[in-house]
C-alpha cells in the first residue's frame, strides 16, 4: 500500500498529469461560479475526453474539477448573492453582506482557505478510515433519512432571524413545492396542472436562482436613487494573510465544519447543500457571538465552504469501497471507473491501488491548487463589486436566465425562475426569507421517501411506530432534532442566567 | 386519419428529399439523454459518441433533458423536427408504460420511431449473501408462510422493477412488500445495509455487487456468463423475462432513408467486438435489434404490459 | 400601511384549499406526505391569521425605495423572457442590456456610461452564447426569426 501510495503521489506531480489536474481545477472554479452549471454536468462533459487518456490521468482531472466547482460557487454567492452551485446557499448568508461592506475579498479568501482545509480534512479521513465510514453510510435506512430530514428542518430556527412562525411557513411551502411532478415513490402525477413539462418537478437550481438572484436585482434597483453601487472595493495588501490568520485561530470552527461536511457527504442522497447548511447552523450555535452571523462575518463563509468541500472526499468514500456513489457527481466517477474497466471494492485499493490513491491524493493536491488560484483571483473578482448597478442588474438577470435554461435545456424553467424571482421579492417584503423555502425544497424529497419507504417496511415488519422510533440511529436524530429545535430558547435562558449570576 | 397524415408526411419528406437531395446528415446530430449524467444511458451514449461521429461524418452533441423518469426528454424528442438530426436514447418499458399510466405524459409511444435497440439489462431477484434463502423455492416458501413480510426493493413505481415484482407475485401466488427507491444507488445502499430483505435489480448492479449477494432468479432467456450460478426465471418454471432495454429513437415522421442511415450506424457499432466485450464485463447483454425488430418488440410488449395493467386494474386516468 | 399577516395568512389558506382539493385524489402512498404537509401549512396559516388579528404586523409599502423603477425593471425582465422564443437569446439579451442601462441611467445623462455598459453587455452576451454552444454543448434558443 505504501509504495503504491508513494508512486501515485509521484505520478500526480509528473507532467502532464499535474497540468490536467490544474486544468480540471480551473474549469471547475469557472463552472462552479456560473449559476446553473453544476459540477455533475461539467464532469459528464469531461468524461468523453478521459476515454483517450489513461484512467489515472482522467480521474485526477475529474477530481480537480469536482473540488474546484465546490469552491467556485462561493464566488457568485459573495458577489451577486446567487449560489453558483446549490452547495453555496449558506455562503450567500454572510458572503454577500461582506461584499456590501466592501469586504468581498475577505469573503473570497475565507472561502478558498476553508475550502482547502475541508478538502484536506476529508481526504485524510477517506485515506485512513474509508471502510468503517462506508459501513456507517449503510446504517442509514428510510427511517434514518426521514429523521435526518426532520433534523435538517430544525435549522429554520436559526435561519429565520425575524419570525420563527414565518420561517416555519416558508419551510412548509418549500416542502409542498418539492412534491410537484411525478412522485418518485408512488408514480402519482402531482400538481402539474396539465403541463407535461412540470412532470419533472421544480428543479432546485431553478428555484435557487429565482429566489436569490432576481430579488437581489430588484432590491438593488429599489435603492438605485441612493446607491449607484452595491459596495465599494479597493484592494489593500495583506488581506489574505489577515483572513488566514484569523481563521487559523479558530481550528474548532474549521474542523467541526469539515467533519460535518465529510459525514454528510458519505451518506448517499445527502450532498453539499445539506452539509453546508448544517455546518452553518452549527457555527451559529457554537459561536460566542451568534448575532454577527447574517451581518457579514467570515466565520459564516468559512463554515459553509469548509463543509461543502469536505463533501467531495466524503461522497467518494462509499463509492470507492462499496460502489455506491454518495452524490450525483460521484455517479459520474463510478461511470468513469467502469468505463476504464475498474470495479469498486477491495481490489481498487490493492490491484489498482496506484490509480485509486492517485484519485484520492488528487483531491488534496487540487485543494491546494484551488486555494492558490482562489487567492490570486480574489482581488480581481472582488473588483466586480465596483461595477455600476446599471450594468450589474441586467448582467445578473442575464446570468439567471442562461443558468436556469442550461440546467435542463428547458424554456419553461426560465419562466419558472422569473416567477420565483417575483415571488421571492414580494415575500421578502412580507418578511419571508428564501432560506427556509429552499431548505424545504431540498429536504422534502428526503423526508417523503424516508416516510413512505419506512411505512412500507414498517408495515411488513409488523409495526410502523416501532420501525420509526425504536432504532438506535433514529433515536439519536430524534434527540438531536429536539435539542436543535429548542436551542434558541435554551440559549436565551442560559444567557439570562449568566447575566443574573 | 393518422395514417393519412403519415402518408402525407412521408410524401412531403420524399418530395423535399428528391428536390433538394440533401445529404444526410447535413448538420450536427443532437443526442438527447433523458437521465442524469453518469447514468447508464449517458455512459452508453458517451461510448457511442466518437464512433457515431466517425460513421456519420458529423459532430454528435449529447444533450441532457432529465426529469419525470425520462418523459421530459421523450416529450422533447416527439416535438422536435423529424429530420433525423434529433435522436434520443429510449428505454423499454418506460416509453410504453408512461403514456399508458399517466393521463398525459407529453408524448405517446407511437410518436417515437425506434431506430435500434443495442442493450438489454436483465432484472434479477437478489438476496444478501448471508440470507437464509438459498433458492427461489426457499424464498417463495417463506413468502407463502408470511404474506407481506418480505420487503423487496426496486426502482420506481410502475417501472420495469415494479412490474417484475407484480408478475412475480402473480405467478407464484404470493404477497410481497414492494419498496420503491428513486434509483439504483439508494436501492443498492438500502440492500447492502440490510434495510430490505431482497431486491429486484438491474444486471449491471448485480454484477457490480456480486460478491455480496446471491441472485435467486435472472430475467433472461439463458444464463449470464458473469453470473453463472443464477438460474433464469424460465428455468425455474416462471414465465417471465423482466428486462430493461435501451436503444435510440427519432420523432415520428422522420424519412425512412434517414432512419436507415442512423440504424446502420448503430448496428455497425454493435458489431464491434470491443464494444460487446465492454458491455458484458459491466453486466449488460449486448443487443443488435434492427428497426423492424424493435417495432415488433414494442408492439408485443405494449400488448403484454397492457394486459398486466388491466388485470391489476391499474389505469392512467389521473 | 396594510396588515401583511392577514394577507399572507389568507393567501396560505387559499393555497391549502387548492392543493388539498387535488391531493384528495392521490394514491395512498403518493398522497400521505402531501396531505401531511398541507395539514401543517394550514395549521401555521391559521396561527398567522390569529396573530394578524391580535398582534398585527404593519408593513410600509411606501418606504424610501423607488418602487416605480422596480416595477419598470420587473416589466423589462418579463419582456426579456417573453421575447427569447421570438428574437432568440442573443438579440433579446442585447436589448435587455441596452434598455436597462437606458432606464437606470437616463436621468444621469451619462451617454458615455451608457455606451460602455451597452458594449460590455454585447460582448458578454456573445461570449456566453458561443461558450455555451461550443464549449458546453448547450445551444441557447435562437428564436423563430433566426431559425
Amino acid at each position: 500500500m505504501l509504495t503504491q501510495a508513494a508512486i501515485a503521489l509521484g505520478n500526480i506531480f509528473a507532467w502532464p498529469n499535474f497540468g490536467f489536474l490544474t486544468l480540471g481545477t480551473l474549469v471547475g472554479i469557472v463552472v462552479g461560479c456560473l449559476p446553473g452549471l453544476t459540477a455533475t454536468m461539467a464532469l459528464a462533459l469531461l468524461v468523453p475526453f478521459t476515454f483517450t487518456m489513461p484512467a489515472m490521468q482522467g480521474l485526477i482531472m475529474l477530481g480537480g474539477l469536482y473540488i474546484g466547482a465546490m469552491y467556485g460557487g462561493a464566488i457568485s454567492a459573495t458577489l451577486i448573492n446567487t449560489p453558483g452551485t446549490p452547495s453555496a446557499i449558506a455562503t450567500t448568508f454572510d458572503g454577500f453582506p461582506l461584499a456590501k461592506k466592501g469586504m468581498a475579498q475577505h469573503s473570497l479568501v475565507a472561502a478558498a482557505y476553508s475550502s482547502m482545509i475541508g478538502g484536506l480534512f476529508g481526504t485524510v479521513l477517506l485515506l485512513f478510515l474509508s471502510p468503517p465510514l462506508a459501513r456507517m453510510a449503510l446504517q442509514f435506512g428510510p427511517a434514518e433519512y426521514f429523521w435526518m430530514a426532520v433534523f435538517g428542518l430544525t435549522i429554520i430556527a436559526t435561519l429565520s432571524t425575524e419570525s420563527i412562525l414565518k420561517g416555519l411557513i416558508g419551510g412548509a411551502l418549500g416542502l409542498l413545492l418539492s412534491t410537484v411532478g411525478i412522485s418518485p415513490i408512488a408514480g402519482d402525477v402531482r400538481f402539474t396542472f396539465g403541463i407535461p413539462s412540470l412532470q419533472g418537478g421544480i428543479d432546485l437550481i431553478v428555484a435557487l436562482i429565482g429566489f436569490f438572484s432576481l430579488p437581489q436585482v430588484l432590491e438593488m434597483v429599489e435603492e438605485y436613487h441612493v446607491n449607484k453601487h452595491i459596495g465599494a472595493f479597493s484592494p489593500k495588501p495583506g488581506i489574505t494573510l489577515e483572513v488566514v490568520k484569523e481563521l487559523t485561530r479558530k481550528p474548532g470552527l474549521l474542523l467541526r465544519s469539515s467533519l460535518v461536511g465529510t459525514i454528510v457527504g458519505i451518506i448517499p442522497g445527502a450532498g453539499g447543500n445539506i452539509a453546508s447548511l448544517l455546518s452553518y447552523n452549527e457555527a451559529v450555535r457554537w459561536s460566542s457571538r451568534p448575532e454577527e452571523f447574517g451581518q457579514g462575518t467570515i466565520d459564516g463563509v468559512a463554515a459553509a465552504e469548509a463543509a461543502n468541500n469536505a463533501v467531495v472526499p466524503g461522497a467518494l468514500t462509499p463509492l470507492l469501497t462499496l460502489g455506491i456513489p454518495g452524490s450525483p457527481a460521484a455517479a459520474v466517477f463510478l461511470g468513469t471507473l467502469l468505463l476504464h474497466g475498474l470495479r469498486p471494492g477491495p481490489e481498487l485499493f490493492t490491484e489498482f491501488g496506484e490509480i485509486t490513491y492517485a484519485l484520492i491524493f488528487s483531491l488534496a493536491v487540487s485543494s491546494v491548487v484551488m486555494f492558490v488560484m482562489g487567492v490570486c483571483g480574489s482581488q480581481w473578482f472582488a473588483r466586480m463589486i465596483n461595477f455600476p448597478i446599471s450594468f450589474l442588474a441586467p448582467m445578473v438577470t442575464f446570468l439567471s436566465v442562461i443558468g436556469s435554461y442550461a440546467i435542463r435545456n428547458n424554456y419553461l424553467d426560465v419562466v419558472a425562475m422569473l416567477g420565483f424571482g417575483f415571488l421571492g421579492y414580494v415575500s421578502r417584503k412580507l418578511g419571508f426569507h428564501p432560506g427556509p423555502i429552499v431548505l424545504g425544497l431540498i429536504l422534502g424529497p428526503m423526508a417523503e421517501q424516508g416516510l413512505v419507504q419506512g411505512m412500507i417496511i414498517g408495515r411488513a415488519s409488523g409495526s410502523i411506530i416501532q420501525y420509526f422510533f425504536c432504532r438506535p440511529l433514529s433515536a439519536v436524530f430524534i434527540l438531536l432534532s429536539f435539542i436543535s429545535a429548542l436551542w434558541p430558547f435554551l440559549a436565551k435562558s442560559y444567557r439570562r442566567q449568566m447575566k443574573r449570576g | 386519419m393518422s395514417r393519412l397524415v403519415w402518408a402525407l408526411l412521408i410524401f412531403l419528406a420524399a418530395v423535399s428529399l428528391s428536390v433538394s437531395a440533401a445529404p444526410f446528415p447535413a448538420k450536427p446530430i443532437t443526442y438527447i439523454i433523458c437521465f442524469d449524467p453518469g447514468g447508464q444511458s449517458d455512459l452508453e451514449a458517451r461510448r457511442q459518441q466518437p464512433l457515431l461521429e466517425e460513421l456519420l461524418g458529423t459532430p454528435v452533441i449529447v444533450q441532457y433533458k432529465v426529469g419525470g423518469g425520462g418523459s421530459l426528454g421523450w416529450a422533447e424528442l416527439a416535438s422536435s423536427p423529424p429530420d433525423g438530426h434529433t435522436i434520443a436514447g429510449i428505454n423499454i418499458p418506460h416509453i410504453i408504460l408512461q403514456p399508458l399510466l399517466r393521463g398525459d405524459a407529453g408524448y405517446s409511444t407511437d410518436s417515437i420511431i425506434p431506430v435500434a435497440l443495442f442493450q438489454a439489462t436483465p432484472i434479477g431477484l437478489a438476496v444478501p449473501k448471508d440470507s437464509p434463502w438459498q433458492t427461489l423455492d426457499d424464498f417463495i416458501a417463506y413468502a407463502k408462510a408470511n404474506p407481506g413480510a418480505i420487503t423487496v426493493g426496486g426502482s420506481g413505481t410502475y417501472s420495469g422493477h415494479h412490474l417484475a415484482h407484480l408478475q412475480l407475485e402473480k405467478l407464484t401466488n404470493t404477497q410481497l412488500s414492494y419498496v420503491p427507491f428513486t434509483g439504483a444507488a439508494p436501492q443498492v445502499a438500502a440492500f447492502l445495509g440490510g434495510h430490505i430483505a431482497a431486491m429486484l435489480a438491474n444486471s449491471n448492479d448485480l454484477v457490480l455487487h456480486r460478491d455480496k449477494l446471491r441472485v435467486l432468479a435472472f430475467g433472461a432467456r439463458e444464463r449470464f456468463s458473469l453470473l453463472p450460478d443464477a438460474p433464469t426465471f424460465l428455468e425455474l418454471g416462471l414465465d417471465m423475462i423482466p428486462s430493461i432495454d435501451r436503444g435510440v429513437g427519432v420523432p415520428k415522421g422522420t424519412p425512412p432513408e434517414q432512419v436507415a442511415i442512423l440504424e446502420r450506424a448503430f448496428l455497425a457499432i454493435m458489431e464491434r467486438p470491443e464494444i460487446q466485450e465492454a458491455m458484458i464485463s459491466q453486466g449488460f447483454v449486448p443487443l443488435r435489434m434492427s428497426r423492424e425488430e424493435c417495432e415488433d418488440y414494442i408492439q408485443q410488449m405494449t400488448v403484454e404490459y397492457g394486459a398486466i395493467l388491466q388485470e391489476l386494474n391499474i389505469t392512467g386516468a389521473q | 400601511m396594510f396588515n401583511s399577516d392577514l394577507t399572507a395568512a389568507s393567501l396560505l389558506l387559499g393555497i391549502c384549499t387548492l392543493t388539498w382539493a387535488r391531493a384528495m385524489h392521490f394514491s395512498p402512498m403518493g398522497g400521505v406526505f402531501v396531505r401531511f404537509v398541507i395539514g401543517i401549512l394550514a395549521l401555521l396559516g391559521f396561527i398567522l391569521l390569529l396573530k394578524g388579528l391580535w398582534l398585527p404586523e404593519m408593513v410600509l409599502v411606501k418606504g424610501t425605495g423607488d418602487y416605480r423603477l422596480v416595477l419598470l425593471v420587473a416589466l423589462l425582465m418579463t419582456f426579456y423572457v417573453a421575447l427569447i422564443p421570438y428574437l432568440g437569446f442573443l438579440v433579446a439579451s442585447i436589448l435587455l442590456f441596452a434598455l436597462t442601462c437606458w432606464l437606470l441611467d437616463r436621468r444621469a445623462h451619462a451617454e458615455k456610461h451608457f455606451l460602455r455598459s451597452c458594449s460590455a453587455g454585447i460582448g458578454l452576451t456573445l461570449l456566453f452564447f458561443f461558450a455555451f454552444k461550443y464549449g458546453l454543448s448547450v445551444p441557447l434558443p435562437m428564436g423563430v426569426l433566426w431559425g
